[in-house]
């Protein structure tokens, strides 16, 4: 069994009388790219700024390359390359007065050639000033800053806010090339399902402070499955199929997705349900995520237009 | 202990501190502007009424001629009125062309500003716009010739050429060209300034607690006017040192500092001729308030003037507060008052000899209906702390008064906390402890489900009780957290502890109906 | 080294502010202590008595260099409130205290290297109060020189415009309300000033600001290693 590098026992955040992150149970083995998604204010940020030892957890613990995340000690800070929300930099500085800055924290690990290949590759130069960089040239500076000492673990909240596809793909190119490195783990955050389905090959889902997903891309893609059922007969009223987390009707047709169910029992139930036919279709990744997070209570969102 | 928590336990009570002290203030600020408001808004003011014969005369000044005559003065600003003992007037006119014939004893000081120990220290006060240094310069032919500046570390006098050289020090020895070699003049007490008619220059009258100086910049010396011995000097008084560039001092009066000693005889030292002269007033003087004596003297005699009241001063009255707070609640004042004012002469051998006497009877006075401020602060200081009418008492069955608490040179932050102390005690001590209980009710109610430790919350609670509002408005700042209802019992919950403290339930879990992927 | 880059960056971000205090420090002061020594106003200050009724308080008069203290006084309190802003209010807006506090240091080499360059910041308002004392015995513009205790006094104002430094830098790491006790440092900062300036005895002009410095830097050290950082 690979080594863990981040976990967290019933991690739990509060914010006043409501949890941000309610008994999050999570094991990040080594050298795994792990994408980390929610909606809005799922509890994505809080929970990686408790892992980082910024926030303190209401109940529960974390740790990160085996130390606690509230006693974190430079030497596993030093192992950690964390990229924050929006690429909050030094705007007053220059990008080489980053790299002197950032480089007097890894004496022994900064490959200088990879800084300046990186910084060559994204076209800028060190006499450049941070206030001066659009949000993608700050997003590439802050990507060279925190791989250029060689990171073990690399965290990313939302690297890609606000990033255009060019400078995105431009972004995850570089994370690719930190993957060819061996055993690192990069845990990310993101909103962009093409992105986390580009590069990662794990996924934990959170949903309103509550862990929903953790498992490897592989087990979510193949979890999560959409059926069409044709009825010539008027609908079910009820849906009971075991592992349905959706319903769709519409006139004829009832689109029903399932989690953990195989195609068989939802065929069956179709069939006794007076179905006349029952396909499986394709999902992508963001159809798959829209479902799972889906909230219990379905309503257009204009709906009053309707009425 | 970890650094953090070794900073937290100091922190902690630091900040209960601050706030509590911070809260106390700005309530103390509140009250007095509380009990002020109500005052100005119930201010009763009373129609002028006719005054009666014995008013005038009580209003009037009175003043003994030489002969011995009194007259009654009235005056009125520019204008003065002459009035004999039966209150018939006798002039009416300027001040400055009162008439020879009704001149009477001059008892004024010279000293217009005399400079006393609370002066000294305000020109030494370093913020906020630093100390100020005492200068005297020295002319000659209308030119600064030398400035001498006081040190107040070293308590001698440092001189300097106008912008030249350093020229020496003077202190008790006079004048030293080393700062060693010159000894301090000693705790300081008052300072009077006078030029004699040949200089254009100062001479300092430098009153410390045992000696009176005369310090001559022009011809850099000292002279010791008054040598104290080991005893303290106090209630000088210097009359005709000054020469007045517009009034030239009365050649019929004479020269002369006035003392009083530690064995409560008078000295005076006189010129023109020289000579001492120690004597004593008698000792039933004393039994009434508001007794006082004033000393002149001409080239043919030296006058005593004495003024009191028939008023006998109550036991212990000077020994205890107590008694003083409540021989003037009987508002002595407002009565019928007998006073009289009584002229001797002193001879050489210090016996005093009655010149005249005058006796006059102050109205009663009938004070309005009307709430006083302490009427006010009486409810508005039920907020205070009950802890003040502690310090109160403490301090007023102390041993003497608050001056032999306090030495003379304390840093003034003390005196002025013991004047809060003394002037906020909460009057209505049943309403302001009641107070104080509900407080700690509140603070009960608020914190039984937030407690993580029961000494802390009980000492919090202790604390509330002492400290009225400000103890519960620090303990809400510092104790306020967020309350959950508990899925258990259904009661609420501190969110900070990670288990119920009614059923030791830990924090909701997510709904177990809820769909996972592993 | 670590420390020294994050000193050499907190410093780099204090010396705009400090520039412009010195500047100003200089200029204001300067103006206004010649205009005290021109010889018409040294004139009026020592001849205008003529006789004793003009004596008495009139001996009691500010040094020649107090103007120079007093601009020390407001410049030394506007750089400190400037600085602690700039240094803690001014992290949370930009929102780089997550980028600041992943360094790999303890979070009090990161307070220290803040704090030592707030108290560097104050040292050039410190000399230049130095070269005005000097200054001050320039015989030329000058009728005496000034004492010791003035050189001392000016001390004590650089080193309260450092207890106003802490005191506007623990409100800013303060998570309370404002309408709570987030404004309570600056509450006890301005009681500090207030006993300050009662004080007449260098003495306990010193223990005060003693007592004040201590009282903030245990507050500040306990909330920055204790405090969560959204």
């Amino acid at each position: 069994m690979s080594e863990i590098v981040l976990q967290t026992e019933g991690l739990t955040k509060y914010f006043k009388d409501k949890p941000a992150v309610n008994h999050m149970n999570l094991k990040i083995p080594k050298g795994c790219v792990c994408g980390f998604l929610g909606r809005n204010g799922a509890g994505k940020t809080t929970a990686i700024r408790m892992l980082m030892g910024l926030l303190r957890p209401t109940d529960g613990s974390c740790s990160v390359l085996g130390c606690d995340s509230q006693f974190l000690s430079p030497q596993i800070r030093q192992r950690i390359g964390y990229v924050t929300e929006g690429h909050r930099l030094y705007k007053w500085m220059k990008i080489g007065e980053l790299e002197k800055f950032q480089r007097a924290f890894f004496p022994d690990q900064w490959d200088a050639k990879l800084f300046n290949d990186m910084i060559e590759y994204f076209e800028l130069t060190k006499k450049q000033k941070v206030k001066n960089l659009s949000n993608g040239q700050r997003a590439q500076v802050s990507l060279a800053l925190t791989l250029a000492p060689n990171p073990e673990l690399l965290i990313m909240d939302d690297p890609t806010l606000g990033l255009d596809v060019a400078i995105r793909r431009q972004f995850l190119e570089g994370v690719i090339h930190l993957i060819t490195r061996q055993n690192r783990t990069i845990l990310f955050s993101s909103h962009i399902l093409a992105d986390v389905e580009r590069v990662a090959d794990r996924i934990v889902v959170i949903d309103k402070g509550m862990l929903k997903a953790d498992c490897t891309m592989e087990q979510f893609r193949s979890a999560i499955q959409k059926f069409v059922i044709t009825f010539d007969k008027q609908l079910p009223a009820d849906v009971n199929v075991e592992g349905a987390i959706c319903c769709r009707s519409d006139g004829s047709l009832m689109e029903i997705t399932m989690v953990n169910a195989s195609e068989k029992i939802v065929s069956d139930w179709a069939k006794n349900a007076g179905a006349t036919d029952c396909k499986l279709v394709q999902m992508t990744l963001e159809d798959q995520f829209i479902e799972f997070t889906a909230p219990a209570k379905k309503g257009k969102l204009f709906d009053w237009e309707y009425n | 202990m970890k650094t953090r928590d070794f900073f937290k336990y100091i922190a902690r009570p630091l900040n209960i501190f601050i706030l509590l002290c911070t809260l106390v203030f700005i309530i103390v600020f509140l009250e007095a502007i509380s009990a002020q408001i109500f005052l100005s808004l119930t201010q009763q003011h009373n129609s002028p009424k006719p005054r009666s014969r014995q008013w005038d005369i009580h209003d009037s000044g009175k003043e003994f001629m030489p002969d011995g005559r009194v007259l009654l003065v009235r005056d009125e600003g520019q204008i003065i009125k002459i009035y004999d003992v039966n209150y018939t007037k006798l002039w009416e006119g300027k001040k400055t062309d009162r008439p020879k014939e009704y001149k009477s004893l001059d008892w004024r000081q010279s000293f217009r500003s005399n400079i006393g120990w609370q002066n000294f220290i305000e020109a030494q006060r370093i913020t906020p716009a630093m100390s100020k240094a005492l200068e005297i310069p020295i002319r000659q032919d209308k030119k600064i010739r030398e400035i001498w500046r006081y040190l107040p570390d070293d308590d001698i006098f440092v001189g300097y050429e106008f912008k030249g050289e350093k020229i020496g020090y003077i202190g008790t020895n006079g004048f030293s060209q080393s700062r060693t070699e010159n000894k301090p003049f000693g705790k300081f007490n008052s300072l009077f300034v006078y030029t004699s008619k040949d200089s254009e220059n100062p001479v300092l009258l430098w009153q410390t607690e045992k000696r009176f100086f005369a310090i001559d910049f022009e011809n850099r010396k000292t002279e010791i006017i008054i040598d104290g011995g080991d005893g303290r000097i106090y209630g000088i008084e210097a009359k005709n040192w000054s020469y007045d560039g517009k009034e030239p001092v009365d050649a019929n009066y004479r020269t002369f500092v006035k003392y009083n000693a530690k064995d409560g005889n008078i000295n005076l030292i006189l010129n023109q001729p020289d000579e001492k002269l120690t004597f004593k007033t008698p000792k039933q003087w004393d039994d009434y308030l508001r007794s006082s004596v004033g000393i002149t003297a001409t080239k043919d005699a030296i006058f005593l003037s004495h003024l009191t009241t028939g008023i006998l001063i109550p036991a212990d009255y000077y020994k205890s507060h107590k008694v003083r707070d409540k021989f003037y609640k009987t508002n002595p004042f407002n009565k019928a008052v007998d006073y009289s004012t009584e002229l001797y002469k002193v001879d050489k051998a210090g016996n005093l000899s009655l010149v005249n006497k005058f006796q006059w009877t102050k109205p009663e006075y009938i004070a309005p209906a009307q709430k006083d401020w302490e009427y006010y602060f009486g409810y508005t200081s039920v907020v205070s702390p009950p802890m003040f009418y502690v310090g109160v008492k403490i301090i007023q069955n102390s041993p003497g008064d608050i001056n032999k608490i306090l030495p003379r040179d304390n840093n003034g932050m003390m005196r002025g906390y013991i004047v809060l102390i003394t002037t906020f005690y909460p009057r209505k001590l049943a309403v302001c402890i009641s107070l104080s209980v509900v407080m700690m009710l509140i603070a009960l109610w608020h914190g039984w489900s937030r407690k993580n430790n029961r000494l802390s919350f009980a000492l919090w609670i202790i604390l509330v009780g002492l400290f009225n509002v400000a103890g519960l408005l620090t303990y809400l700042a510092l104790n306020h957290t967020t309350l959950l209802k508990c899925p258990a019992c259904g009661k609420k919950r501190n969110l900070e502890q990670p288990a119920c403290i009614h059923c030791q339930a830990a924090l909701p879990l997510p709904p177990a109906s809820m769909v996972k992927i592993k | 080294m670590k420390f020294n880059a994050l000193l050499y960056k907190e410093i780099r971000e204090c010396l705009p502010y400090v520039i412009g205090a010195a500047i100003l420090l200089i200029a204001f002061g300067f103006t206004t202590v010649q205009m005290g020594v021109d010889p018409d106003t040294i004139n009026n200050r020592y001849m205008a008595f003529s006789n004793a009724n003009q004596w008495g308080w009139n001996l009691f008069r500010g040094y020649f260099i107090q103007p120079a203290g007093v601009s020390v006084l407001i410049f030394t309190i506007a750089l400190g409130i400037a600085l602690a802003i700039h240094q803690y209010s001014v992290e949370f807006f930009v929102r780089t205290w997550g980028f600041l506090l992943h360094r790999s240091v303890n979070r009090g080499t990161i307070l220290a290297s803040k704090l030592l360059a707030g108290l560097l910041s104050f040292v050039p308002l410190l000399i230049i109060w130095g070269l005005f004392f000097l200054y001050a015995h320039n015989k030329r513009y000058f009728p005496i020189p000034p004492t010791e205790r003035i050189f001392m006094e000016g001390l004590i104002f650089v080193a309260f415009g450092f207890v106003s430094y802490l005191a506007v830098a623990m409100a800013a790491l303060n998570k309370a309300k404002w309408y709570t006790t987030k404004t309570l440092s600056v509450a006890f900062g301005i009681w500090m000033f207030i006993t300050l300036a009662v004080q007449w005895q260098l003495f306990w002009a010193w223990i005060t600001i003693a007592v004040a410095t201590a009282i903030l830097l245990v507050q500040i050290i306990d909330t920055f290693l204790n405090r969560e950082f959204e």
